[in-house]
Order: C-alpha cells, then structure tokens, then sequence
C-alpha cells in the first residue's frame, strides 16, 4: 500500500469524481485514506462540495416517480430481505433449538453430577488433545514439505511452469487477494518481482467465465492495468510485465471486469 | 441508517420519501426508458438496504451516500448492457464504433434532457467528450484516456473541472428561470 497523500487541488478533483461514481475502486480506496488523513476544515469542504454534487436536481429531468413505485421498492427490499433471513434460517436454528434444549434440562442432583463429570472428561480431553496436537506438528512437517512440493509440480503441470519463477521468488512480493463481495470461492495470488520488474498472477479456485483486471496503483497515484484473464478453470496462472522502476510502492487490487466488485 | 440495515419496513419508507424521487430523476437520465428507470429504482434501494451497514456519516452526509451508490449502480448498468471493446483492442474499427455509440447515446440523451445537453454543449470539446464517455456510456477513466490518447491525470481533471462547470451551469439556469 502506498502512503500518498493527496494534495488539496487534488483531493478536490477526486471529491468530485468520487461524488459521480467515477473512481475506480482502487483509487476509491486512496481517495478515502487521503481524505481521513486531511485537515477538518478539508473534509468539511470535500463533504459539502460532495452533498452540493448530490443535491443538485438543476441538470435532471423534470419528472416525478409514478406513485406505484414507492410499493414496488418496499416489496424489492422485503423479498431481499426475506431472501437473506431464509439463506442464514439454518444458523438461526443452531440458537433456537441449543435454547429449546436448555428448557427442557433439569436442574436435579444427578443433572449438576453429569456437568461436572463431563467438564473433568473435557479438561482432560483438552490435555490430550495438546500432546497429540505437538506430535502431530512434528510428524506432518516433512509431509507437508512433500505435499507443497506435490501441488507445485500440479499447478505448473496446469498453467505451465513460468510461475515457478515467481511464486516462492524470494525477490517477488506476493499480495494475497479475495472477493470483497459476493460469493467466497477463489482466491488471487499476485506476486511481482522487486528486484527484476515483471509479474504472475495465480487464480485457484475461480469460477468458469469469471473476467478478472488486475490493477497496480504507483506511488504517482497512476493505476495500470497489469493484467487481464478469463477463467477457464478452477486454476489459472497469468504473467504480466511492469518495469521494475515501477514496483516500489506498489498497491495491488483486482476488479472483476463485468461487475466491477472488487477483490481485495 | 441503522433502522434500514435492520430491515425497519418504516426507515426504509423513509428513505423513500426523502431520496426516491432524486433517485428516480437520476435513473430516468441515464436509461433509456420508465421500465429500465423503475426496475433501477428497486434495485439501488436493495443495494442501499445490503449496504447500510458501511454508510459513514463522519465521511459523508446521507444523501452523498444515496446518490453514489445510485450513480455506481447506474454505470453498473450501462456496462452490462453495452458491449465495450477491452482497452488493449482499442483499434480504429472500436474507436468507429465508440463514435457510432457516443451519438446514439447523444440522441438519447437530447432527446431526455434539453437542459443538460444545452450545458454540455456549452463545455470545452475535451470536458465534453470525456464527460459523455465516462459518465453516460460507461468507460472507464482509464479507457477513455487510451481512446482520445490524453494521460490519465488529464482525464481526471477534464472531468472533475467539466462536472463543475456543468454544474454551474445548471445552477445559473435554474436561477435565470
């Protein structure tokens, strides 16, 4: 991330952008730090000049809503809202019936026996458990070297093996990336060379059809397109240039080309 | 806002009241048609309601709040329904077509809007073209820098400087009535 600080031509500049809609999401991001970091006087002008923007009607047509629209909009947000609280319904009944479970326990002499025996049981289990975890961490360590080993040969195996010159580069900073929105499948590895230029993005887990930008912001504050790829597959490994003049400070996002949601 | 991250029936009827018709305006200028307008209508107050939760009101006031997520859903839907060329296959043949759909998109909005396209007609060639790419058809900044081939800061503050004089230009107009 870089630490630029917008100056005040600047920030006003971007107020008004932002005021439209028109940033990108990285510099949407920047534009937000910088105006956290302004002076109040600042921010209460850039708040004005954005409220000034958003109020303005003298440009918009002269029309007002048909009077149906107002029922149709609360019907939208209820059958939304109806939509999500039947999408989380199984997590609300863990509590329901974990409440309903409770009424019906007793509070006898033989009830307050089980708890204890069961909490002694626990503590116990939990002792156990430690020793087995420690041994196991040692057991799995030169497994794991294997199996890292085996998913390297796999991915170059699918996206061929230039990645190999990047992930696991000790000169390449790797910026981790997921979906801000939406679903949580995918992640995005971006790694780029420090000391050479050039880069590789490594998609896994993406969706068929997911078109995915991958945006560099310099220190300048300019925002370049480093890379841009279809999905035709779980995993997907793209490599981009960028000169390596251009790598300190770098800030890495994606942006999924056809709903502009970000990845962050 | 915290009565309509919760779903309030009566906060959101609010918000209605007090944003609905701005919305509305907004939409029926960037859309082609009443339809399109009313179903963006439903659809930004369902993103208003799923988004409640992130509104700042140290970093902005309520209605900055609603017209920027209306304008970003707008966009949104001018993106998906134009097919736009990738800024790497930008050709003379994409930028014909660009040209061919700039003035579809200028008939429409002429034909919606007098008093907006008197204002844009009035701005400097530059102002004008990237206002009418960026914010009526929908190409990124960074796009239409690469289309008339002018670097990105330009852009940006052709633009910036283009909505503040647009602005100013309504305001003088609505005064003038």
């Amino acid at each position: 991330m870089t630490n630029e600080i917008h100056n005040y031509k600047q920030l006003i500049e971007l107020a008004v952008l932002d005021a439209h809609g028109l940033l990108e999401p990285i510099e949407a991001d920047l534009f937000n730090r910088s105006f956290h970091d302004a002076p109040a006087s600042v921010q209460d002008e850039i708040i004005q000049i954005q409220r000034d923007f958003a109020l303005d009607e003298s440009l918009l047509p002269s029309v007002t809503p048909p009077s149906s629209l107002k029922k149709k909009v609360l019907h939208a947000v209820a059958e939304a809202a109806d939509k999500e609280a039947r999408r989380l319904a199984p997590l609300a009944l863990i509590g329901a019936r974990a409440s309903a479970m409770r009424g019906k326990l007793g509070t006898s002499k033989q009830t307050y026996f089980w708890r204890t025996a069961a909490l002694i049981l626990f503590g116990v289990a939990v002792v156990l458990g430690i020793m087995a975890v420690e041994s196991n961490r040692r057991a799995t360590r030169v497994s794991q070297v294997a199996m890292n080993m085996n998913a390297t040969s796999t991915i170059a195996d699918i996206v061929g093996p230039e990645f190999r010159l990047f992930i696991g580069n000790p000169y390449c900073h790797v910026t981790r990336l997921e979906r801000e929105f939406g679903n949580n499948d995918g992640y995005l590895r971006v790694a780029v060379n420090e000391r050479f230029g050039g880069g590789y993005v490594l998609g896994l887990d993406l969706q068929d059809g997911d078109e995915i930008i991958i945006q560099g912001t310099t220190q300048d504050g300019e925002v370049l397109e480093l890379a841009r790829f279809t999905a035709h597959g779980p995993i997907v490994g793209h490599s981009f240039d960028i000169a390596k003049e251009l790598v300190p400070g770098l800030t890495i996002a994606a942006v999924d080309a056809k709903t502009g949601n970000r990845w962050i | 806002m915290r009565r309509v991250a919760i779903g309030e029936e009566d906060a959101i009827t609010e918000l209605y009241n007090r944003y609905g018709a701005l919305v509305f305006k907004l939409s029926i200028q960037f859309l082609s048609n009443n339809a399109e307008a009313e179903d963006a209508v439903q659809e930004v107050f369902v993103r208003l309601w799923k988004t409640a939760d992130r509104f700042d009101p140290r970093k902005a006031k309520l209605v900055t709040w609603v017209m920027l997520i209306t304008r970003r859903h707008l966009i949104d839907c001018i993106r998906r329904k134009t097919v736009r060329p990738k800024s790497h296959e930008l050709d003379d043949q994409h930028q014909l077509s660009a040209t061919e759909d700039q003035n579809a998109s200028n008939m429409m909005l002429q034909e919606r809007n007098a008093a907006l396209w008197h204002a844009l007609k009035a701005l400097p060639e530059m102002q004008r073209t990237v206002i009418e790419r960026a914010y009526f058809q929908g190409f990124t900044l960074r796009e239409v820098s690469l289309q008339i081939d002018a670097p990105l800061g330009t852009v940006k503050s052709a633009l910036s400087r283009g909505l503040l004089r647009l602005r100013e230009h309504g305001l003088k107009d609505s005064s003038a009535l």
